[in-house]
């Protein structure tokens, strides 16, 4: 991990989000307008404005029970407490526009040092395609804890320090 | 918070008693099948040529399950151990758990037996942009917790001291080891 994890923001960010898991939380919405969200809207709401709550990582809804098929639009809201630690974290709006053959995934990749015991959650929203070519398969935005961001079509990067 | 994922260490006879959760350098590559922190056994500095440990097997643990699934489970290392000392890497067959012993020094079969098995099997191999895959599907899925049983392969692992080795009697600077894994 680079500088930024090492800064008192970094520290404090990482320990109070379970490690990046509660930098976001997602809201997807359907075609059909209805909206989905990772807590319950008391939870959610509340976790937008106050500075000092951090849901409990323990309640979230999961993106596996989505209905893929109908998801139009994936929303990343920042909670307060990141938004006022690093501004680099705002609020992302990520339309669902699929083509035949391709889904969207929403997952955190984490790497977990054994050394020192730590994990990382980079937050990633992109999508998934059939494709023979391996370098076509993913279309990939990846968020990491320090607000750094990358694109790619591979999750195996170096993130050193991002 | 508390953690929810640990990496044990197996020691023991078939199917093995997993370890403790292991921390920092108390993962220790000698000639004997423990983590025990002392001197008794070590990988001895060779005249020419290279020494090998005793191999040791691991795997991730959640003690606490995931809300939704743990999935594509990799391996790598970031930085490496000191020069003159070679770490050899490998995912063993699913289920497969094989206890350390003294014929481990002699080279294991398919692994660190030849110089293109060495080559073949170094974890410098396994960086974090080309981590080693040890489990590509679903190693477990909510409500279950551990290791995802025969979901999750071994890692094996074996040090190599070789005689151009310059840091003296002692454990070497511990060096870190990931495991990356996709989480929902």
């Amino acid at each position: 991990m680079g500088s930024w994890y090492q800064t008192p923001e970094g520290i404090l960010l990482l320990n109070s989000t379970n490690r990046g898991q509660l930098i976001y939380l997602w809201e997807a919405r359907y075609d059909n307008g209805t909206i989905s969200r990772m807590y319950e809207d008391f939870i959610f709401e509340r976790a937008l404005v106050d500075p000092k709550f951090v849901p409990n990582p323990e309640l979230r809804a999961t993106v596996d029970h989505l209905d893929r098929d109908h998801v139009s639009e994936i929303r990343l809201y920042p909670i307060k407490l990141v938004e006022k630690l690093n501004p680099l974290h705002q609020l992302r709006i990520c339309p669902v526009n699929l083509k035949l053959g391709e889904r969207f995934v929403c997952y955190w990749l984490t790497d977990f040092s054994v050394k020192f015991k730590t994990h990382l959650r980079r937050t990633i929203v992109g999508i998934e395609r059939i494709s023979p070519n391996p370098e076509n398969k993913f279309d990939l935005l990846v968020i990491s804890p320090s607000g750094k961001t990358k694109f790619c079509h591979n999750d195996n990067m170096s993130f050193e320090g991002e | 918070m508390a953690a929810s994922a640990n990496v044990r260490i197996y020691h023991g006879s078939s199917p093995g008693t997993a370890s403790a959760d292991v921390i920092g350098s108390t993962v220790r590559y000698k000639l004997a099948d423990d983590d025990i922190q002392n001197m008794l056994t070590p990988v001895s500095l060779p005249s020419s040529g290279m020494n090998l440990s005793w191999r040791k097997s691991s795997k991730m643990n959640f003690p606490s399950t995931p809300a939704g699934s743990i999935t594509n489970l990799r391996w790598f290392i970031s930085g490496g151990p000191p020069a003159g000392i070679r770490f050899f890497a490998r995912v063993q067959a699913t289920g497969l758990y094989i206890q350390a012993s003294s014929a481990d020094s002699s080279g294991i079969v398919g692994f660190t037996d030849t110089v293109g098995n060495q080559n073949s099997n170094d974890a410098a191999n396994y960086a974090s942009s080309a981590p080693l895959t040890v489990q590509a599907g679903t190693v477990l899925s909510n409500p279950n917790t551990g290791e995802g049983g025969t979901n999750q392969p071994f890692v094996e692992t074996q040090i190599g001291v070789q005689s151009s080795y310059a840091g003296g009697p002692g454990p070497i600077q511990a060096f870190n080891i990931s495991y990356r894994y996709s989480e929902t």
